[in-house]
């Protein structure tokens, strides 16, 4: 019962989301060029299929290589801040300063450094997801409860063993919290990496330089049929980090257990 | 028997009182008794009362060591002032003391100060002759939770401290098997803590601090937040498990009824900086079973604290 009502809001929803759009557009005759009517979206969406399916599969490429990379660099990065209060107080302000810099500013230069297309949308990928790892991580190697503490120190464990039988274990569902975080901002940072590096890259340009071609077409009904295509990533990302949550911590609590039943 | 070793069982009336004939053991042993140890070659008919709760104590001259010293120990927070204030006190290899007082008394300051979490902030405290420095090898703590580790089977949790001492899986397997087998959960031992109920999960933590055969064993109100079914019945365990093993125990407990079911003596704490308010002792012998709930010498325990804690604990 819980389960369809899962499903059934979130659809019921939708349809009522789709209706209004349909009462916007149709009901009060604005222009198909200011805002097309869903169909339209529709036959937009089957007309530049394969371009869109080429356009998620390098976008995809690149969002996922950058949050590949912050996964593992952002994880690397909170073993010292977790460890250290010297380290995170030296470091903690200037991996706040790379989420503070706007993005936009730093992609041109990536794009001089690295040259266009995949190494630069990746890069500008990694900068917009590796805070919420690594500030998650060094938040859940914080967490551990101070009771767990007092009895690795009652059996004499070293630092070491404090840190990777213990803290990094218990900082697991902070660091999928920050994964999913960054889920939901890859293929963000990769389509917006793309304006400026997307094309020049042996002509597969991805999502984002899709965007910059349909804008200046003035195709507005294939340019909603890319933001859609560009959701079916962020879902595809985040339902990734999903299970692999679940997988992982699925003896740590009750709901992870009743989901695998 | 083999715990005593050349030893043998020699029995006074009081640790500090000279020694007495060991043949009248169970008499002086409801008379609450206490028994040391010294050379066994002196007294050959030993087999005959290595089945009584012997406590062995280590007989130096004339006067005992005490296994647990606190002298002239003060404990002070930044924040809070003085909390633990405990000029002098001594605590016997074997016995089971019980630390009871109004909340913030410093019941469990005193249990960070014997496992060397805190030092105290003046004097000394001594484990079996020596200042305690560093949380010695022989100790064992049981926290209020049970402080499992949720991504660890029973058996790995169990096994914890053998980990972290690098021992080998096939002996951390034997350590975890036995631990587990002593407090019931010998089928448990695949099963992760979401899958155990507060009072398995205690068990849990019970056996992972007995599988290290310590001969101190803290435990920190280990069964506040359990009904009172489960925790009588765990009473009941831990009784046992501490008659078994020799331990000396220290329990820091909220329940007049748990400190007189369990422990030889209570110590009752008056409120903050904490203080020895009151000594009491309950010579009845050790394991009880669940009728001593019942038994006169309990209920008079009872009684003796309530008064003792409506006159001190909360002054």
């Amino acid at each position: 019962m819980r389960r369809l009502q899962q499903f059934a809001y979130p659809v019921t929803a939708a349809l009522l989301a789709l209706g209004l759009w349909y009462g916007l557009a149709a009901g009060l005759g604005v222009p198909g060029y200011l805002l097309p009517q869903p169909h339209e979206v529709a036959r937009a969406f089957g007309d530049e299929f394969l371009t869109l399916l080429r356009g998620l599969t390098t976008t995809g490429a690149a969002a996922l290589a950058g949050l590949a990379l912050s996964a593992t660099l952002g994880l690397g990065m909170a073993l010292p801040l977790g460890a250290s209060r010297v380290l995170r107080q030296a470091l903690y302000p200037h991996v706040l300063l790379l989420q503070i810099v706007p993005v936009v500013i730093l992609t041109p230069l990536l794009v001089l450094w690295l040259g266009p297309g995949f190494p630069s949308v990746t890069a500008v990928t990694f900068l917009i997801t590796f805070f919420p790892v690594v500030s998650n991580t060094t938040q859940g190697l914080l967490a551990t409860p101070q009771v767990l503490l007092d009895l690795f120190r009652t059996r004499k464990a070293s630092k070491t063993q404090e840190m990777f039988l213990l803290r990094l274990p218990y900082s697991l569902p902070h660091y999928f919290d920050g994964l999913r975080i960054a889920a939901t901002l890859a293929p963000v940072g990769a389509i917006a990496g793309e304006f400026f590096a997307g094309s020049g890259s042996g002509g597969r340009g991805g999502l984002g330089y899709l965007v910059i071609v349909y804008f200046s077409r003035h195709e507005t009904a294939a340019l909603f049929a890319t933001g859609f295509t560009a959701c079916l990533l962020g879902f595809l990302f985040v339902g990734a980090v999903s299970i692999a949550a679940r997988l992982s911590l699925r003896h740590w609590y009750e709901s992870y257990r009743a989901d695998s039943q | 028997m083999d715990e005593c070793g050349p030893y043998c069982l020699i029995l006074t009336p009081s640790p500090r009182s000279s020694t007495c004939d060991p043949r009248t053991w169970s008499e002086r042993q409801r008379e609450g008794v206490h028994c040391v140890a010294a050379l066994a070659r002196e007294v050959p008919a030993l087999p005959r009362f290595t089945r009584a709760p012997v406590r062995v104590f280590q007989f130096t001259g004339k006067e005992l060591a005490m296994f647990l010293r606190f002298d002239n120990v003060a404990h002070t927070y930044a924040d809070s002032g003085t909390v633990l204030d405990i000029p002098e006190l001594t605590i016997e290899e074997g016995s089971f003391v019980a630390l009871i007082g109004s909340s913030g008394c410093g019941k469990s300051t005193f249990l960070r100060l014997l496992s060397s979490l805190e030092r105290p902030s003046t004097g000394t405290v001594h484990i079996a002759g020596a200042p305690a420095d560093g949380t010695p090898d022989s100790l064992a703590m049981v926290f209020q939770e049970p402080a499992l580790l949720p991504w660890l089977t029973v058996e790995n949790n169990i096994a914890l401290p053998f980990r972290l001492t690098g021992k080998k899986r096939s002996e951390r397997r034997k350590a975890a098997e036995r631990g587990a087998r002593r407090v019931g959960l010998a089928d448990a031992l695949s099963l992760y803590p979401n899958q155990l109920s507060g009072g398995m999960k205690m068990r849990v933590s019970l056996a992972r601090a007995l599988a290290t055969e310590p001969r101190l064993v803290l435990l920190d109100e280990p069964f506040a937040a359990l009904d009172e079914i489960t925790r009588n019945s765990l009473n009941e365990d831990l009784s046992l498990l501490h008659h078994r093993n020799r331990w000396t125990t220290v329990l820091v407990t909220h329940s007049v009824h748990e400190a007189a079911f369990l422990a030889d003596r209570i110590l009752v704490l008056s409120p903050r900086p904490g203080r020895i308010a009151a000594d009491l002792s309950n010579p009845a012998p050790q394991p009880r079973p669940a009728a001593y709930r019942e038994d006169s010498s309990c209920l008079k325990t009872v009684t003796a604290l309530h008064r003792k804690l409506r006159e001190h604990a909360f002054a």
